[in-house]
């Protein structure tokens, strides 16, 4: 599983919060507890200085002496004899305890030498909870040395750093689930620009090459990546209008050489007194030179289709009635080899379309049907309403195609394995042409195929315009179906630069069927041609 | 008849005339074309072979000066732009037929034909040898045994024996028997001549339907 941009923002963020809130939470428990620990030292310091100036020794008996209408010396007093006692330095013997000390419960004789230079102290752990004793020497004259013990309880101090500890050992966790909450959040709202970056590049292919992303105005670092962006589709945009412009010239320039060259290959053909071979031989060449010229046709109309140079002419188009009809012109072919070929549909099945390129988009699927089912198949063609389109629906006995080939199929001079078709022409640009036929409907195209099976392809016609648009929004995404897009294509078909006029009128008088559209007729030069033998 | 080619390429140039000449035409060639109107204006041509690419002069500029001097000469525009909007417009500028580069010396010859002949009226019974084809009825006998042909069948029919003796292309008859165009994709041409070789020529005495290989098939009941 890969992690996205933002799981990671998000956990990178929360151990680097994590690692910092941590570490000061530590660093503050100790820093506290050392200040706590040296103020409970200074003072019991305090207190037990203190206490020397009012401790007097007569014989052997210690007294405290103070004023008890000062208050603040009361105070003192109050607090210091707590947890006191005095001992002879000489004998060692207790000469003062109070009640408090006796309650700690320590029963050691300090050692006199020890505290002598200097008060010596420790901490002492009792039921009561933790002590600090201090032990200092003092001395009433000659001979006449005391040893004073002060005590001083911890408990306040232990408390609060328990309580500190506490608190702090619950903030974390939480402090860090809120850090990767905000983290979350916020990288969703500094991702969003780019979610729509990706989305927008998403639909970007070869036929919409001339849309840009959006730029937001920010001057920001995705404004920065939309624009670096929109330079590579302007390069290429260029390279592959550099390409579209070579492959028109080159295919203009090839068709005279070849007329020269079929023209005086005719002539040979004609010279009196061939033998048969000869004339297969010569035969052979014009036919290679007429599928080149096939061949130069469709590079030629894929690449104008491509560049937005066809215009498409949208008139309401009955699909079922325009497939019925090419199956039956397309019927021979069948039978000859014994393919059931058989058009399921009821007329009336209206879509908006181009009615010459539809006819082409049809004929071409059925045609590459036919090729790919052998002899005693079957191929059935559907026409069926939809939503607010039109279905129709290529089905096919034939080989069929492995999931990988399936993808390509729509890609220009792909052929699934040559062995497969039986003496197939064509160079693997009908389906091309399909694709973009079906885009510049703004409709869809699918495939299912099974090898062994045969193949299925289904397509999708919008019944009007808008319903295009519709349709295409709400199935964005859909798995196997390409949407079609506005490209040049559209922009193309609402001009009206071609003489319309004077050929519908002239398509009045040829015309048999109303549903085929005129532009049909000119495809092979026939319209002057259809007047006369009509 | 007495044709007039304006066409740069020479090599196309020189197959066209000795093309056009083998079968009995007449013909000049032009190889730029900015003196083809008065050519055309002191000639009585029967028709204009005009290539729309031309230096210096386009063909569209040739084509309009033609159609000033002389409104009824048919031009059958010789072009290497083929796209279905060039005919259009070249069809629209005045231009009586189209045809794009490459193609069959046989379908020139047979399209400059159609265009003298416009017009002409046709004969109502066709008779090649001991074939008959009524047009009015729609019916077909051959030595006077009636055949069942489907309607393709007998407009394919048709054209051959309108054209007998003449070899025909397959784009030809795609244009006069088709209104769809199958130009890339799918023989039907063949399996429709297959179709009707099986009715008309299988099990009578000579073969009338024969197949040029590389041009296309013709109807005649002369040797080849």
């Amino acid at each position: 599983m890969t992690l996205t941009l933002r799981v990671r923002l998000t956990a990178l963020y929360t151990a680097v919060f994590g690692v910092l809130f941590g570490a000061f939470t530590v660093v503050s428990y100790q820093v506290l507890a050392r200040r706590l620990d040296d103020d409970a030292t200074s003072h019991l310091a305090e207190l037990a200085e203190g206490l020397h100036g009012f401790v007097r020794i007569r014989e052997g008996e210690p007294t405290v002496v103070f004023n008890p209408a000062d208050v603040s010396q009361s105070a003192f007093i109050h607090e210091a004899t707590r947890y006191y006692r005095i001992y002879d330095a000489s004998t060692g013997r207790l000469l003062a305890e109070s009640t408090g000390f006796t309650l700690i419960g320590l029963r050691d004789v300090p050692d006199v030498q020890k505290s002598r230079a200097q008060p010596t102290r420790f901490d002492l752990l009792t039921p009561q909870g933790r002590f600090r004793i201090s032990t200092s020497v003092g001395s009433q004259g000659p001979g006449r040395e005391y040893l004073l013990q002060v005590g001083e309880s911890l408990a306040t101090m232990d408390g609060t750093l328990t309580r500190y500890r506490d608190l702090l050992l619950w903030r974390v966790p939480v402090a860090l689930i809120a850090a990767a909450l905000a983290t979350w959040w916020m990288s969703r709202f500094a991702l969003r620009p780019l979610a729509r970056v990706a989305a927008a590049a998403h639909v970007i292919d070869i036929t919409t090459l001339g849309a840009r992303l959006p730029l937001r105005g920010a001057n920001d670092e995705l404004d920065e990546v939309a624009r670096a962006f929109n330079e590579t589709l302007s390069r290429l945009e260029r390279a592959v209008d550099d390409m579209r412009q070579f492959s028109m010239a080159l295919a203009h320039e090839l068709r005279t050489p070849l007329a020269a060259l079929r023209g005086e290959i005719e002539l040979d053909l004609r010279r009196p007194g061939l033998d048969e071979t000869r004339r297969n031989t010569i035969g052979s060449q014009l036919e290679e030179i007429d599928r080149l010229k096939r061949l130069i046709d469709q590079i030629l109309t894929l690449a104008r289709a491509e560049a937005g140079q066809i215009p498409l002419r949208f008139t309401a188009v009955d699909l079922a009635a325009l497939s019925a009809k090419l199956v039956d012109d397309l019927m021979p072919l069948a039978e000859a080899r014994a393919i059931d070929l058989r058009c399921e549909t009821r007329d009336g099945v209206m879509v908006q379309g181009d009615a010459g390129w539809l006819e082409r988009l049809v004929l071409n699927l059925v045609d590459n049907a036919l090729k790919f089912t052998k002899t005693g198949g079957r191929v059935v063609v559907r026409v069926v309403e939809i939503g607010n389109g039109a279905s129709l629906e290529v089905r096919d006995s034939g080989v069929g195609m492995e999931p990988a080939v399936t993808s390509q199929i729509f890609d220009r001079f792909f052929r699934a394995d040559r062995s497969r078709s039986s003496a197939s022409e064509g160079a693997g640009l009908g389906l091309s042409l399909v694709k973009w036929i079906v885009d510049a409907h703004e409709g869809r195209i699918r495939v299912d195929s099974r090898p062994g099976e045969g193949s299925i392809f289904t397509v999708w016609l919008p019944a009007t315009r808008a319903a295009a648009s519709g349709e295409n929004a709400g199935s964005a995404g859909h798995d196997g179906m390409t949407s079609g897009r506005s490209g040049g294509q559209r922009a193309g078909a609402g001009s009206d630069d071609m003489p319309a006029d004077g050929l519908a009128g002239a398509g009045g008088v040829t015309c048999t069927s109303s549903g085929v559209n005129f532009q049909n007729r000119f495809l092979g030069g026939a319209a002057s041609w259809i007047c006369i033998d009509v | 008849m007495r044709i007039l080619v304006v066409e740069d390429d020479p090599k196309v140039a020189g197959f066209i005339q000795t093309g056009l000449e083998q079968e009995g035409h007449a013909v000049d060639v032009l190889h730029e074309g900015s003196t083809a109107g008065e050519q055309a204006q002191v000639v009585d041509y029967d028709v204009v072979v005009l290539d729309l690419m031309l230096p210096g002069r386009s063909g569209f500029q040739i084509l309009r000066d033609l159609r000033a001097r002389k409104a009824s000469l048919p031009v059958l525009i010789l072009t290497a732009k083929d796209s279905i909007e060039e005919r259009i417009a070249g069809l629209d500028s005045g231009a009586d037929d189209y045809m794009g580069k490459p193609f069959a010396l046989a379908e020139l010859s047979a399209r400059l034909r159609a265009l003298t002949r416009r017009g002409a009226p046709h004969e109502s019974i066709l008779r090649v040898a001991d074939l008959e084809l009524e047009t009015v009825r729609r019916t077909v006998r051959r030595g006077g045994k009636a055949i069942d042909l489907k309607p393709k069948e007998y407009a394919l029919l048709e054209y051959l024996m309108r054209n007998t003796d003449r070899p025909l292309t397959r784009s030809l008859i795609i244009e006069h028997v088709w209104d769809i165009h199958f130009d890339s994709i799918s023989n039907v041409v063949e399996v429709h001549i297959n179709s009707l070789r099986n009715k008309v020529d299988r099990g009578f005495g000579s073969q009338l339907i024969h197949t040029i290989r590389g041009v296309g098939y013709m109807l005649t009941d002369k040797p080849t």
